[in-house]
């Protein structure tokens, strides 16, 4: 009975063995090609591009395109990180859990600089993966709590351009909220 | 030990900000406010000032009171929150910090309990299970003949 049902492939693998490898390839994981900002060419499986909104849209209006697609606004390095968090999210869509889905968000994000994440953002935004912005907003914002008003300008690289004065006004206004920062 | 970054707000939206801001505390909140003018325009949202409001205070979500904050000349739920976290609420902890009370929250030598409201949230169990707009000041009324009618 089994022997039947095997005895098949087990032929055309024998007499043909490169194609077969080759299709069953392509079946089980067949590629989209994308290429980001900065010109580099990500080869990603149609699942995990799948989890990119912006990129599912247009394989809606264009299916049978094998073009590579453009992502304009992604450059390569922020798109990496987050193709590996897309693909730790598809294993939980075939087994929800939770949990352990928590634990690898929190995972995914403890080991990011706070470069990666903020890099992150608008690519998690442009794509609208909505799972990752949600994570990623969360981790900016547990960073920047209980911290100084220099950390959070530095955070966010940004240059102060207050006058002495009106950052004098706002110390005071704001002198309740300054009381129990952690240290830099 | 922080790393330095460069200009990384302006790949962020506003919308982007605002989501981020929502998800921190009223002190993180005026740290961001303090950082830059467009950080600050953002940290103005009274929005978020409400909804910090509400989550703290809950009987500012009390129709009466929201209409009061909101429509105050003083400002708007920012300000309320800015001043009720300055005002000496919790007598231990102001008098061990020897804090000293803002000059908005001056009253004019005019004023009578009457002209007030008290805004009254009771916890059990660190959960809020009353929250009451009363006349007046809070010796001058009965809590409990409140909760009953």
């Amino acid at each position: 009975m089994s022997s039947s049902a095997e005895n098949p492939t087990l032929t055309a693998e024998i007499t043909k063995p490169s194609t077969e490898i080759a299709t069953e390839t392509a079946q089980s994981a067949k590629k989209i090609t994308l290429k980001t900002s900065d010109d580099q060419i990500f080869e990603v499986e149609e699942s995990v591009a799948m989890e990119f909104a912006t990129v599912k849209s247009f394989f809606e209006d264009a299916p049978s395109s094998t073009d590579t697609v453009p992502l304009p606004n992604v450059p390569a390095k922020p798109f990496s990180q987050v193709i590996e968090f897309c693909k730790e999210q598809i294993k939980f869509k075939a087994n929800p859990d939770e949990t352990e889905k928590k634990r690898s968000n929190s995972e995914f994000v403890k080991e990011k600089t706070n470069e990666d994440l903020v890099e992150m953002i608008p690519v998690a935004n442009y794509l609208e993966i909505k799972d990752l912005l949600d994570v990623l907003n969360q981790a900016v914002a547990d960073r920047i709590q209980n911290r100084s008003v220099e950390y959070v300008r530095s955070f966010f690289g940004i240059d102060n351009d207050f006058t002495s004065e009106e950052e004098a006004l706002l110390r005071e206004e704001h002198a309740w909220a300054f009381e129990d920062v952690d240290e830099d | 030990m922080m790393e330095r970054l460069i200009c990384h707000l302006q790949s962020i939206n506003g919308d982007l900000v605002t989501d981020i801001l929502s998800r921190v505390d009223g002190s993180a909140l005026a740290s961001v406010a303090s950082t830059c003018s467009e950080l600050r325009g953002i940290a103005r949202d009274q929005g978020l000032w409400k909804r910090l409001c509400h989550s703290r205070w809950p009987s500012t979500a009390l129709e009466e009171a929201e209409h009061l904050i909101s429509g105050s000349i003083h400002g708007c739920f920012d300000k309320f929150y800015s001043d009720a976290c300055q005002l000496v609420l919790y007598d231990e902890v102001a008098s061990a910090n020897s804090l000293k009370l803002p000059e908005c929250a001056e009253l004019n030598p005019g004023t009578s309990p009457s002209d007030l409201l008290s805004l009254i949230d009771v916890y059990s169990k660190n959960r809020c299970v009353f929250s009451r707009i009363l006349d007046g000041i809070p010796e001058a009324v009965d809590i409990f003949q409140a909760w009953t009618c």
